[in-house]
């Protein structure tokens, strides 16, 4: 009888400390895939409140070609933020997404390779080829962390002129 | 009467130890369930919290072909460490508050090729058909992303 209950109370032990072992496992190992997550989300917000990426100037350079009847912009965009990816940008122009690396095949394009913009660096965007009327045009630089400098401007006759310019990052909603 | 005291303990020891084996099988086993809840919970949290995109559409101009069917173009930027699903049946799309069918939705990559994932840094397009106009003024479009995450857009036609 002392056995029986010697040997049943070894088994119902083991099997807590095996039932113990497995679950601390589990919870060991989703919290540290929590925890690593979690500083992702962190990192990425502070990303987004940190970046502050503008233009270096009110215009940077613009050339009107009058025999063509295009003008070409070089904007000044100055990081005045923290390092950010440059290869992981995009851009919206005139509502249509372009390429930001090549200017020679949608007329949007940096005029160097950046890989990253480092704090102060000003990184030189050109737009090439724009119709040379006074029609408005938008030009939307999405950063990496999904933050944004917006360009709206146009040629008046004489010169070009910045309409208007705004920054942004995205915003959750429940 | 001599051999019953043996046989009696022998049919004892077998009887505590089948209880005993049971009793510790059935924590094993409900033990295993809940471990798999809980990292089963973990990566979904994890994967919420990884999973983050922007619509990086200009507000004010959102790119439309056709003229009936009229073709909504919503440009959506992966800005999350991973890569996530990126088609009719994994995002939902909502128009105004209502549903848009998934046979209504075509997810590209910016090259017009059709994409099941969109990688971190990447665009992918979402294609909503209509058969009528949006009517001019201000809307809003909502894409809810197979984990949850969802992102809204308020633009103007």
């Amino acid at each position: 009888m002392g056995f029986s209950v010697s040997a049943s109370a070894a088994i119902i032990f083991i099997s807590f400390l095996v039932a113990f072992s497995t679950l601390y496992t589990a919870w060991d190992s989703t919290y540290s895939n929590v925890q690593g997550a979690r500083e992702e989300w962190y990192d990425l917000r502070i990303s987004q409140l940190n970046t502050l990426i503008d233009l270096n100037g009110t215009l940077g350079q613009a050339t009107i070609d009058t025999v063509n009847n295009v003008y070409n912009v070089t904007w000044y965009i100055q990081d005045y933020g923290p390092t950010m990816y440059v290869k992981g940008w995009s851009c919206i122009y005139d509502g249509l997404y372009k390429t930001i690396y090549n200017v020679s095949d949608d007329n949007v394009g940096f005029l160097e390779d950046y890989t990253y913009a480092l704090p102060g660096e000003t990184l030189l965007l050109n737009v090439t080829n724009i119709p040379l009327d006074q029609t408005e045009h938008n030009l939307t630089v999405v950063f990496d962390n999904g933050c944004w400098l917006r360009i709206s401007w146009h040629y008046n006759g004489n010169t070009v002129v910045i309409d208007e310019r705004a920054r942004g990052c995205p915003t959750e909603v429940s | 009467m001599a051999a019953g005291g043996p046989a009696s303990e022998l049919i004892m020891f077998i009887v505590a130890v089948i209880i005993a084996g049971s009793v510790a099988g059935a924590l094993a086993y409900v033990t295993n369930d809940i471990a798999h809840g809980i990292n089963d919970r973990g990566s979904l949290l994890a994967d919420q919290l990884r999973t983050d995109f922007a619509i990086i559409n200009d507000p004010n101009s959102i790119p439309v072909s056709g003229s009936g069917p009229y073709n909504y173009t919503f440009y959506i930027k992966n800005i999350g460490k991973i890569a996530f699903p990126f088609s009719n049946s994994s995002v939902q799309v909502f128009l105004d508050g209502t549903l848009v069918p998934p046979s209504n939705l075509t997810f590209t990559d910016t090259s017009g090729n059709e994409i099941n994932s969109l990688g971190p840094y990447e665009v992918g397009e979402i294609i909503v058909t209509r058969g009528s106009q949006l009517s001019s003024g201000t809307h809003t479009i909502t894409v809810v992303l197979e984990n949850g995450k969802k992102k809204s857009l308020i633009f103007r036609v």
